[in-house]
């Protein structure tokens, strides 16, 4: 059973209409990934997966169950979270503050969540010496990492990934995709969008190319690497 | 020199605007500060005088500081002001006053004024709250969606409507608020003495506020109340439900502007169905001096308002030898809020706009 699947999404702002008609699936404990050019509807496919765009059409099934008219605020209890592009942690809140909103809706007792702390300081040791400080003053990479925490403190059992690589010197972003490659061993499934596609779909079970608001090539992610559509529009 | 150069370039540059500030700032130097030496070269008031403006400015400023705290937070959550908030705090000064009454019928007012009045502050934040609830359902959360400016125009019927049916319900005439036992009377110390309600007042206030404080900033819903002002769909992502916190903010703001109306009644000792606008305004101008959206910014405001009402007279007015000076207070407030958001559009303590931005 795949632990997401979106059939047929259709999304408009206006009169663009920036989906028209995507479906992919995603196997439960593997990754995978989303890749296109600028404008090609990434970010619109997972904000209509995560309930914050209006889908005018299309359905959303998240472990077998249908959450098409799920508010987005209670997807979060189902398992289902999202790191967003551009990182978009709370500036003005510390970063422990920032990893307690990642647990907003955990009922647990404070000995587990202070264990998922832990766990998730472990992936992200640079975070525990900054626990007081206010995620506006740390640096991109700090940021991206406090994003991909605080996604993870919400005990996610898959995780959507908007542009993790986005803006990071080449030496996060190595670290980034073996965090990935880290979080999935875990056993968390995982939709990556990336414009770093290489990376992105050497790490990938399965992959999507997206075009215009429509998925236009689907396959095992290190045979996208080859195929010579993918090759002359994206590697270059 | 940078001096030098600075100088230059203003000068360069300066429109006829910068010209015009530039001589509205002097003239407004000058006639303050001409005005406070001829006051001193003259004193007409004691130690003890001013002493006692200081204490009333003190009690003033906590009651705007209350009120301004509401307008803040909702305006740091949703960049929208709510023009019906003074009604809340109205409404709050009636609930608590007819709480009181009833004490007083019961017989339980002179006998138990401590319980009496943990009563009339749970009525009149019960109350308050509950109207600040009902208005974000009819007169904000229909109009959130879309940058209109609606809400302006809803939240300023909803303050005719709540004006209009307190007038309706409780009449046009001034209502006088019970007596509290035990709060009357002076207190003396050091040789100064101060009427013990404007102890009560301030200390009561500062006790909210620091309550305030800790929800805001200790508490999981307090976070999230920061986080929702931060960016509502990365908190929407994180399972916080975005309208759930808006309308705690909102039932937070009301708590206090009803906590607000039980001390005004102690103090002023009369309420009517018109003062929500009175002291609405004034408490909006206490939020924007301090910089609206910012917290401490709304309880600096409202304490900087309350002081500059309460000593400006006395300070510089009577020196320029203006005649019945206290019945400039309110110019005097509103000059200064001008002047303040000439010289600092952020207000006191706000963030330039680029960095506050939602
Ligand atoms: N809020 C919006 N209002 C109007 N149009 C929008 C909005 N958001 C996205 N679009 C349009 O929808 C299309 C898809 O945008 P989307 O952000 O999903 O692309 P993307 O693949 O994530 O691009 P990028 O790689 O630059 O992040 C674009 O044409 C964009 O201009
Ligand atoms: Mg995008």
């Amino acid at each position: 059973m795949s632990a997401l699947a979106a059939d047929d999404l259709h999304v408009a702002y206006g009169n663009i209409r920036a989906l028209r008609g995507v479906s992919l699936s995603v196997a439960e404990g593997t990754i995978c990934a989303v890749v296109g050019a600028n404008g090609a509807g990434k970010t619109t496919t997972l904000n209509a997966i995560c309930g914050l765009r209006t889908l005018t059409q299309g359905r959303i099934t998240l472990d077998g169950r249908d959450v098409t008219t799920i508010p987005p605020h209670d997807l979060v209890p189902l398992g289902l979270v999202q790191v967003p592009e551009g990182r978009r942690v709370f500036s003005r809140l510390t970063v422990r503050e920032n990893l307690s909103m990642g647990a907003f809706r955990r009922r647990s007792p404070r000995g587990e969540l202070a264990e998922d702390l832990d766990r998730v300081l472990g992936l992200f040791p640079r975070l525990r010496e900054r626990m007081t400080q206010l995620a506006g003053t740390l640096s991109g990479g700090e940021q991206q990492m406090l994003a991909m925490g605080r996604a993870l403190m919400s005990k996610p059992r898959t995780l959507l990934m908007d542009e993790p690589s986005m803006g990071l010197a080449p030496r996060f972003v190595d670290q980034v995709f073996e965090t990935i490659v880290a979080i999935n061993k875990l056993g968390v499934t995982i939709l990556l969008v990336e414009q770093n596609a290489y990376m992105a779909l050497e790490i990938a079970q399965m992959a999507y190319v997206l075009q215009s608001g429509e998925i236009v090539l689907a396959g095992p992610g290190p045979e996208l690497i080859d195929s010579e559509a993918v090759r002359t529009a994206y590697l270059g | 020199m940078p001096q030098a150069g600075f100088l230059q370039d203003w000068l360069r540059r300066a429109t006829a605007v910068d010209w015009f500030l530039l001589a509205l700032r002097i003239v407004v130097l000058a006639v303050v500060g001409t005005g406070f030496v001829a006051g001193l070269l003259h004193p007409r008031y004691g130690r003890e005088e001013w002493f006692s403006f200081l204490a009333f400015g003190l009690t003033i400023g906590a009651i705007y500081a209350l009120i301004a705290l509401g307008y803040t937070m909702v305006y740091g959550i949703l960049r929208m002001v709510n023009f019906a908030h003074g009604d809340v705090f109205m409404f709050g000064a009636y609930a608590a006053c007819f709480s009181l009454i009833a004490c007083n019928r019961a017989g339980i007012l002179n006998a138990y004024p401590v319980i009496s009045f943990t009563i009339a502050v749970i009525v009149c934040i019960a109350v308050s709250a509950g109207i600040a609830i009902l208005g974000e359902r009819i007169a904000y959360r229909p109009f959130r969606r879309g940058r209109s400016l609606a809400p302006l125009i809803s939240t300023l019927g909803l303050s005719f409507v709540l004006e209009y049916s307190a007038r309706g319900m409780f009449g046009a005439q001034n209502k006088s608020f019970p007596t509290m036992p035990g709060i009357d009377g002076i207190v003396a110390f050091a040789g100064f003495s101060v009427p013990r309600v404007q102890l009560v007042v301030v200390a009561a206030a500062v006790l909210t506020m620091i309550v305030l404080t800790l929800i805001v900033m200790r508490t999981r819903i307090g976070t999230a109340m920061r986080a929702v002002a931060e960016d509502k769909d990365a908190a929407t992502l994180m399972g916080i439900n975005v309208d759930r916190v808006i309308v705690f903010t909102f039932a937070l703001g009301g708590a206090l502007a009803g906590i607000a109306g039980l001390l005004y009644g102690l103090v002023f000792k009369q309420i009517s169905f018109f003062m929500g606008f009175f002291l609405g305004v004034k408490g909006f101008g206490a939020a924007v001096l301090g910089g609206i959206g910012n917290i401490p910014g709304a309880m600096l405001g409202g304490y900087a308002l309350g002081l500059v009402e309460s000593l400006g007279p006395a300070a510089f007015l009577e020196g320029l030898g203006v005649t019945a000076p206290y019945q400039l207070r309110d110019a005097i407030a509103y000059t200064m809020l001008v002047m303040v958001l000439i010289f600092r559009p952020r207000g006191l303590l706000g963030e330039r706009l680029s960095t506050a931005r939602a």
